[in-house]
């Protein structure tokens, strides 16, 4: 087995794996990811805490340091004993704020402070750089395992793993800017790996407990027989830094980005934790107490002054067993794979939302709500930033690799990580469990921390800085950290003890502390934000889509129809905590305040909340139900009778209408026919008199057929002729028709014409009239210098049929769109009277006719109706035959 | 200052309009015509008709607007107004000197545009 | 608002509960205390059988209540 073999093997891999995540991000997108979505999915994808480090180190550090290497796994083992009680309520408490990253969540506890977010954003990602640089070396170093002599590894191993992982990150990683920071294909890819990994480790481990030693017991009389060799003393169990250790350990699991992200930002609910509780100590476990069997196996077999970190891939190679030693390359090429990548994807987050996006905000300085024709898509925006900063993520680890170039230990890397995240802790953990914790104190802890862990660690580990001089007999890593976590502590207490937090924190520490989502202070009004504003601005983050998805639930829990709720403290609350859950808890509240003015909280408002909140904790949560039932009527009743209050007006308004539409055609006719009656006319004047008198007679059957077709259509007696049709050929006949009856203007006309080849199953010519009547409305009432029709259709999800029909001209004004569907209804504006406002009327009551709907979209830019079809049209009862009697 | 013009008829519906213009012509009225509500009243100064023909639903402002506009003008408040409504005879606005429910036969119009014009 | 007592099914959640709050702790007082006390007589052979047979008993319990709790109905989480 050559490294070029092995080299080749692994791209087949990684082109697998491509696969797999692309497969499962397909089948996420088309609705299809609940079978995947299971509790061993994500027991699985925690395994990313065993690292190359886990991998190929614990050997090495069992080897030199004896059962401390078990700390490392220890640590997590206690803290997934507490799963149901402790992690629930991080995860909890984590999903309700729709938190992005460990660094997102402690800026949003404490008051949605950015500087707190890119402090620990940079403690992060230096933490992170060697342990990637770790895992690019892990790879190359297990190559040469397989060289022979003279016959040199290819330079650049490193480069390449880098550039393939960051390609992966990537395409997986940004995907798309979704509301939630979860990455289906990318979970999916972690837990195969997991198992490749298992499954290899425990290859090997079983091959050299029976295969090379004896049983347990023979490995158990090797360690015993270490207690009086040579290297023994090595293996003596130091109690300070056994206890450092696991703690230290401990919190990595909760801490460390990746393990942050899978462990909270990925899980779906929290209901998982119950299976991840036993199932992931369990599989660290198995993968660590088989480190012991090769660590002595190991010493006794192999030359001295071999590596132990590849005593994994040398013992089975030593006994000839190739394929054994390659399924472990994998197994430890995946264990890279998956730190990399999901480290680069929580990194590059955390760094995009936290450095680059509020950068770019404080360098422009403009509204974003503006809906201009050429506005920059923020989305687009956000993800690059994110895939740049993957590429400095992943690059920065390989130019470490590059410049250290060493060998060292893997263990002492992995450590460095550790106690350098471990700063964020005290900050975490206080700020769960106390609501007295403020914001300067928490960053005079970290700060503090982040400082000692750089000098008395991070430094010394780089060979920049000598280790700090402890009295003797205390390990000087053990040492350092005890420090800085004690000096960090101290001053995250004693500052929040002396502290007066504003009303922003204090309203984020009663919900972080007490896992309840307070509604924003019920007096903060903002009348200067419209509900369209923030449409365009969700817009532009998530897509028109999916914005317009968000706002028309958040109505409808309103009890409103369309796409428009109202501004209640409640919907900013939670429109803030969604927006959060894309770009994080301070660039959101940056967001809202720059497309709103959204007034700051005052503290007399913030007891007032207060006060609520205990006493809605308090209150039977039946009467919570009850009442926002009663909100949602209330609403409702509010809605239908605004709406009849208008009709009623417009009632008296209607008989005068129908008459007037009616005597008008009338009145040409009686007088031309009068005329045509007097003798002495000229020819031309009398052909010209009847061809006047035709038109208006066809004006008046054209206004008793729409008459009479709406009444059909309103007492549900009209017939559903299906049939299937293309929507493509439907579009052409209903631009045709309009253009035949558009005077003058010449309008662009701006359609996709590949996609509009949907056979669609309704009645064609019901579907028809729509579409000529709503592209007629749009020629005849779009305003603007050089008139556009836009027009978009797709497949929803749901498998019906969408269009949309855009004009760029001023649109209709919001107290205009709710009469817009009634009868006669001519708005105000001078421009839009004439001619019986009979149409958009029509529209409404043949698609709901065909079970579909039609409805103005607002914040547009313009005019746009939607037209939604179902996929097929509904059965009527009426309509169904009763041949059997 | 007059012009000739012996009836102004506001009246938006083009049909209608031309078949009240030829009726009057054909009895030797000189008439012309506006389209719409907004500007009427200059429409009116400018061209000095010795009788408005006025429509009740104009675009831009009603028929009812222009003759209260009208009937508040110290230099037009005398001038005669047939009004044209399309909505039977309720609700009509106050102010016109005659009032003519569409559809009307041509000679009651013919009738009504003499009596006014004599009276003027 | 809590209730003073509770019925029988309840009864056995809340100390289902309790159980589950005492476990981890249970386990870093085992995996903690032996080692650091003595360091001597954990460091080879012994302290290898012993944190596995800790970890592994400990998972097993784990196991078993994250179980049970999943089978009863969650109660009013207002302790959480």
């Amino acid at each position: 087995m050559t490294p070029e073999t092995l080299g080749a093997a692994s791209v087949v891999y990684v082109a697998l794996m491509f696969l797999l995540a692309h497969a499962a991000d397909r089948a996420a997108a088309a609705g299809r990811w609940r079978w995947m979505d299971r509790p061993v999915i994500y027991t699985l994808s925690l395994s990313v805490y065993c690292s190359a480090w886990t991998f190929y180190g614990a050997v090495g550090y069992a080897t030199r340091s004896g059962l401390e290497f078990l700390t490392i796994y220890l640590g997590p083992g206690i803290v997934f004993a507490g799963a149901w009680w402790g992690l629930r309520r991080l995860v909890r408490v984590a999903r309700l704020h729709r938190v992005t990253s460990i660094a997102d969540l402690i800026s949003s506890r404490f008051g949605k402070s950015a500087a707190l977010a890119a402090l620990v954003t940079l403690i992060g990602v230096l933490a992170s750089t060697p342990y990637i640089a770790l895992q690019l070396q892990s790879v190359s170093m297990a190559l040469s395992a397989f060289a022979t002599s003279g016959h040199p590894l290819p330079g650049n191993i490193a480069l390449w793993v880098a550039v393939g992982l960051a390609a992966f990150a990537i395409l997986f990683g940004t995907r798309n800017l979704a509301a939630n920071e979860r990455h289906h294909g990318v979970v999916i890819a972690i837990a195969v790996e997991a198992v490749v990994k298992l499954a290899a480790f425990l290859a090997v481990g079983a091959f050299v407990l029976w295969g090379i030693a004896d049983g347990p017991a023979d490995v158990l009389a090797r360690i015993d027989r270490m207690a009086v060799s040579a290297g023994g003393e090595g293996w003596q169990i130091r109690p300070e830094r056994w206890f450092t250790l696991i703690a230290l350990s401990g919190a990595a699991v909760m801490v460390l980005p990746r393990m942050f992200h899978v462990l909270v930002v990925e899980a779906s609910d929290e209901n998982r934790l119950r299976q991840a509780g036993w199932a992931f100590p369990a599989y660290l476990a198995a993968m660590s107490f088989l480190v012991l069997p090769i660590a002595v196996v190991g010493m006794d077999l192999l030359p001295r002054g071999s590596n132990p970190d590849l005593y994994v891939l040398a013992l089975p190679l030593s006994q000839g067993r190739d394929t054994l030693a390659a399924l472990v390359f994998l197994g430890g090429f995946s264990s890279a794979m998956s730190m990399v990548v999901v480290s680069a994807i929580a990194l590059s987050t955390m760094m995009a939302n936290h450095w680059l996006v509020p950068l770019w905000l404080w360098l422009r300085q403009t509204a974003l709500s503006e809906p201009a024709q050429a506005r920059e898509d923020l989305g687009t925006l956000m993800l690059n930033a994110r895939r740049l900063a993957i590429v400095a993520v992943i690059g920065a680890g390989w130019l470490y690799h590059r410049t250290t170039g060493g060998t060292t230990a893997l263990a002492a890397m992995g450590t460095v990580a550790f106690s350098g995240m471990a700063q964020v802790l005290p900050a975490m953990v206080a700020g769960l469990v106390w609501r007295g914790a403020t914001r300067r104190g928490a960053i005079a802890g970290i700060v503090a921390g982040a400082l000692i862990w750089g000098g008395a660690i991070f430094l010394p580990s780089l060979g920049l800085a000598a280790p700090p001089a402890f009295p003797a007999g205390i390990d000087a890593f053990a040492g350092a950290v005890l420090l800085a976590l004690a000096v960090n502590l101290l001053l995250l207490v004693l500052i929040s003890l002396v502290d007066f937090p504003d009303p922003t924190e204090r309203l984020q520490a009663l919900s972080f502390v007490h896992a309840i989502a307070p509604d924003a202070a019920a007096s903060e009004t903002a009348p200067a934000v419209q509900a369209e504003a923030l449409l365009t601005l969700a817009g532009r983050i998530w897509g028109n889509d999916h914005a317009l998805e968000v706002f028309r639930k958040a109505a409808e829990n309103q009890g409103k129809s369309g796409y428009l709720p109202d501004l209640t403290p409640r919907f900013l609350a939670d429109f803030e905590r969604h927006l959060a859950g894309t770009v994080g808890a301070a660039t959101a509240s940056a967001l809202m305040a720059r497309v709103g003015g959204r007034g700051s909280v005052t503290v007399a408002e913030l007891m007032e909340v207060a006060g609520e909140a205990s006493r809605a904790r308090e209150d039977n949560r039946r009467l919570e139900l009850t009442s926002a039932e009663l909100a949602r009527t209330a609403a409702m009743l509010r809605e239908s009778n605004e709406k009849l209050t208008v009709l009623s007006a417009q009632k008296d308004a209607f008989l005068g209408q129908i008459s007037h539409e009616l005597r008008t055609p009338m009145t040409s006719i009686r007088a031309f026919s009068e005329i045509l009656m007097e003798p002495d006319l000229p020819a031309a004047d009398r052909s010209r008199f009847a061809g006047i008198i035709q038109d208006e007679a066809a004006r008046m059957t054209r206004l008793l057929d729409d008459l009479l077709d709406i009444s059909v259509l309103e007492s549900g007696r009209a017939q559903l002729k299906p049939g299937v049709v293309n929507l493509h050929d439907l579009i052409e006949r209903a631009l045709a028709a309009g253009g035949a009856s558009a005077a003058g203007r010449d309008f662009a006309i701006r359609r996709n014409p590949l996609a509009e080849h949907l056979p669609v199953i309704t009645d064609p010519d019901r579907l028809l009239q729509v579409l000529i009547n709503v592209i007629s409305n749009a020629r005849k009432y779009c305003d603007a210098g050089e008139p556009a029709i836009r027009i978009d259709t797709r497949r929803s999800p749901q498998g019906g049929t969408e269009i949309d029909i855009h004009d760029n001209g001023s649109g209709i004004g919001p107290e205009n769109r709710a009469l817009i569907f009634e009868k006669f209804a001519r708005l105000d504006d001078p421009s839009r009277a004439g001619g019986a406002g009979l149409g958009l009327a029509i529209c409404k009551e043949i698609m709901g006719f065909l079970g579909g709907s039609i409805s103005y979209l607002p914040g547009q830019g313009g005019a746009c109706f939607r037209i939604a079809l179902p996929p097929r049209p509904p059965r009527r009862a009426e309509n169904a035959e009763n041949a059997t009697g | 200052m007059t012009t000739g013009v012996d009836v102004l008829l506001i009246e938006d519906e083009p049909s209608i309009a031309e078949a009240v213009r030829f009726i009057l012509s054909r009895e030797g009225w000189q008439c012309e015509q506006w389209p719409e509500g907004s500007d009427a009243l200059q429409r009116i100064r400018a061209l000095a008709p010795r009788l408005v023909i006025l429509d009740v639903m104009l675009p831009g402002r009603s028929g009812a607007e222009v003759l209260a506009d009208l009937r508040a003008d110290p230099d037009l408040q005398a001038l005669p107004v047939l009004l044209l409504s399309a909505r039977g005879m309720a609700n009509l606005p106050q102010g016109a000197d005659r009032t003519l429910a569409k559809p009307f036969a041509n000679a009651d119009l013919r009738a009504m545009v003499r009596e006014l014009l004599d009276a003027g | 608002m809590r209730r003073l007592f509770l019925g029988r099914d309840a009864y056995r959640q809340r100390r289902l509960g309790d159980a589950i709050r005492v476990l981890p702790v249970l386990f870093a007082v085992l995996a903690v205390l032996p080692p650091v006390w003595l360091p001597q007589y954990f460091s080879y052979a012994r302290g290898a059988v012993w944190l596995a047979a800790s970890w592994a008993l400990t998972i097993a319990a784990t196991a078993v209540l994250h179980r049970a709790i999943g089978r009863a109905k969650p109660e009013d989480e207002d302790d959480a």
